[in-house]
């Protein structure tokens, strides 16, 4: 009896660990996404504010216009500076912060990220609580200009910054997403505006200067937004920070460095003496010197000199700096990455196509580096990767990538722990899509007839 | 030796060549070959059989000597790429682009260097894989292939050149015995028509059928040069004799 149960364990270890070594990689991720969102959902929001803040996503509508109201109406011409072209605009009420304190009044504020509309009669009541409390994902609002719900004397309820309701009104509980509002009993009630348009609304606009207007609640402003699009969108989020950077900076980078690689490669496999002299010594020069070094000469020795001795004609910002910092020294990586790979291609294969007549350019152009480039395409996207992480060097030139912004982001919340999980999380998740990425192409590459793996 | 009416189309003169302080591979070497000739070399190993026929297209370059191809001195100051155009060269170990299809192969060196059209280059490449006998292997890639067919494709390629000479560096010692047959008679048709052919081989059956001399090599010099019946019937070297001794059992 014991020895069956021993065995049937047995079989049992042996068969989960089985089933563990054949668990897809991907899983792995799958399992370490799920364990932070649960885990932020679970215990603070405040990961999603940290995710918002280091991806810097271009959630931000352009601004065209403000509009003033006159009474309850709004009017608003195009003048030449700020001209709509006939496109769709979406036109959003925005609570005027400074009349609405004036007046003592909470305006209706539509929020164009909150799906539903939140308003609606609550009972009158000292204690309201407001569910799916939104972040609005726009940077810059702390924790204390949060949109909140209130209610006002006679049980209406709209939104509202939270701080123009004064300190005696109210203390906030955060906990979990839920923010629970307690009014004190003596709390002076505040009269609020009945709430009448919840929602955005779209405006198709015919020709380039229409006048357009209608009626709206005493105390709104009007502006109207660019209507979203996918490649302003896509435009705008490769100029943004965080991650988006992060991956500027490493493909041009990388670019540079396989420019910088592939040449020095070349030259340290030929045979005349000055070029090979030249290419060792870039290779043996940079590798020897930290990466973090090169990024600072890039930024603070070859910049300012240059700008000096052209007289301000090439005044290179901070980002080409760290560009040419970071593609410099991973050049010389990338050289003897290079160099192995055309060294390890079999030298009948360079007499053979020279037997053809074919020049030393053509036989390594159409015949070597060819075969070479299948050989050198692993340690090519280890040398990427690895790139990716060291491009958080370029944060010390003050260039706001992922790092950069999660640092930030840290010392204005004093949450360490969720800013720097949320960089490790990025990278992670970048990193391991890319090795995901390298394995495809070598699968693509790989000649047919050749065993494989 | 009715082929040799005509001006030489090789000419070496006293050639050394040495590789490193140590290894003289060519002790003065002196070798002339006609147009429509079939010259077989042969010899022991390290004989510097494989470094003579190196010389030729200057995959090697000579110490001391001279080679004159088709009237071209080859010397550092010739575009050595002209006249490589012109000489094919055959390996031990094929040497083919393994990135490249079979067609890919025999395209390449078309296009770059003869700067022909891709549908003429491919028109060529189909009819030398007709002549090879392997049309069906045309989209193959070169791992997909027995040592026999890469051989075959890899004498196209040289002859898609339309080469003046062909060099053959010992094209069958790294076949298997069963396809060593299809090789050989591939080459038999070209030595029948008339290509001039520069061989080193140790196939006496390809000597006896289609050499017009033979060239023995020992110790970087050439010991002697015969027909091949008066090879095999009365060697006049006793050097010549132990070799032939060794490998004909």
């Amino acid at each position: 009896m014991p020895t069956q149960q021993v065995q049937r364990r047995r079989a049992l270890t042996a068969a989960l660990l089985d089933s563990l070594g054949n668990v897809p990689w991907w899983i792995v991720i799958v399992a370490i996404v799920g364990l932070l969102v649960s885990y932020s959902v679970l215990t603070d929001v405040r990961y999603l504010d940290a995710i918002y803040f280091v991806f810097d996503l271009p959630w931000n509508k352009t601004l065209i216009g403000e509009v003033p109201v006159e009474g309850e109406s709004w009017r608003f011409t195009p003048e030449a500076k700020v001209p709509l072209q006939p496109r769709t605009y979406r036109l959003c009420a925005e609570f005027n912060e400074a009349k609405a304190t004036a007046r003592e009044e909470s305006v209706l504020y539509t929020n164009p990220d909150s799906g539903s509309a939140q308003s609606g009669l609550l009972s009158r009541g000292e204690r309201v609580s407001f569910v799916k409390w939104k972040v609005i994902p726009r940077q810059g609002l702390t924790l204390e200009q949060k949109w909140v719900y209130v209610v006002s004397e006679d049980g209406r309820a709209g939104w509202a910054l939270d701080n123009r309701f004064g300190r005696p009104a109210y203390e906030a509980v955060a906990k979990s997403q839920l923010y629970v509002f307690r009014i004190p009993a003596d709390a002076e009630p505040i009269t609020a505006a009945p709430i009448e348009r919840p929602t955005d609304k779209t405006i198709q606009v015919n020709t380039s200067t229409p006048t357009i207007g209608g009626p709206v609640v005493a105390g709104s402003w009007i502006r109207i937004y660019d209507e979203f699009s996918l490649g302003r969108t896509i435009s705008r989020a490769w100029s943004s920070k965080g991650v988006m950077l992060t991956l500027r900076a490493t493909l041009l980078g990388y670019g540079l460095a396989l420019v910088l690689g592939l040449t020095a490669g070349l030259m340290l496999v030929s045979s005349n003496p000055v070029t090979l002299a030249v290419s060792k010594l870039y290779v043996e020069v940079v590798r020897g010197i930290p990466l973090l070094v090169i990024i600072l000469y890039a930024g603070f020795v070859l910049s300012p000199y240059l700008r000096e001795a052209t007289d301000g004609k090439i005044a290179l910002g901070g980002f080409p700096g760290a560009i040419i910092g970071l593609g410099f020294g991973y050049g010389a990586y990338l050289a003897e990455v290079f160099r192995a790979g055309i060294q390890s291609i079999h030298r009948g294969q360079m007499e053979a196509a020279r037997s053809l007549g074919m020049s030393y350019s053509q036989a390594m152009r159409h015949v070597i580096l060819p075969q070479a480039f299948r050989v050198v395409l692993p340690p090519l996207g280890n040398d990427f990767i690895a790139m990716l992480k060291d491009s958080s060097l370029i944060s010390v030139v003050a260039l706001p990538e992922i790092l950069q912004q999660g640092r930030l982001w840290v010392s204005r919340t004093f949450r360490a722990f969720e800013g720097y999980n949320t960089v490790a999380l990025f990278y992670l998740v970048i990193t391991l899509l890319l090795s995901l990425l390298v394995r495809l192409i070598e699968r693509r590459t790989a000649l047919p007839g050749r065993s494989e793996e | 030796m009715s082929k040799q009416n005509a001006d030489p189309i090789i000419v070496m003169r006293d050639v050394h060549k040495r590789f490193g302080a140590d290894v003289h591979a060519l002790r003065g070497v002196s070798l002339e070959v006609y147009p429509q000739e079939v010259v077989v070399v042969i010899g022991p190993s390290g004989s510097g059989k494989s470094t003579l026929l190196r010389c030729i297209n200057r995959l090697e370059a000579v110490d001391k000597g001279s080679v004159v191809v088709d009237g071209i001195p080859l010397d550092k100051t010739r575009n050595i790429n002209r006249v490589r155009a012109e000489i094919g060269m055959v390996f031990q170990l094929f040497n083919l682009f393994p990135h490249l299809t079979v067609t890919g192969n025999i395209v390449l060196a078309q296009k770059v260097v003869r700067r022909r059209g891709h549908e003429e280059a491919e028109a060529i490449a189909t009819e030398l894989l007709d002549k090879v006998d392997i049309p069906e292997k045309a989209d193959a890639y070169p791992a997909q292939l027995s040592g026999g067919q890469q051989q075959r494709v890899a004498i196209s390629r040289a002859l898609a050149m339309q080469p003046k000479i062909m060099l053959f560096d010992e094209p069958t010692s790294a076949l298997d015995p069963e396809m060593i047959k299809e090789v050989l008679d591939v080459m038999l048709e070209l030595a029948a028509e008339g290509m001039t052919m520069v061989m080193v081989s140790h196939e006496m059956g390809f000597v006896k059928a289609a050499a017009d001399r033979v060239v023995f090599m020992d110790n970087g010099k050439i010991i002697e040069t015969t027909t091949p019946e008066e090879l095999f019937t009365a060697p006049k070297h006793e050097r010549t004799r132990r070799f032939l001794s060794q490998i004909l059992h």
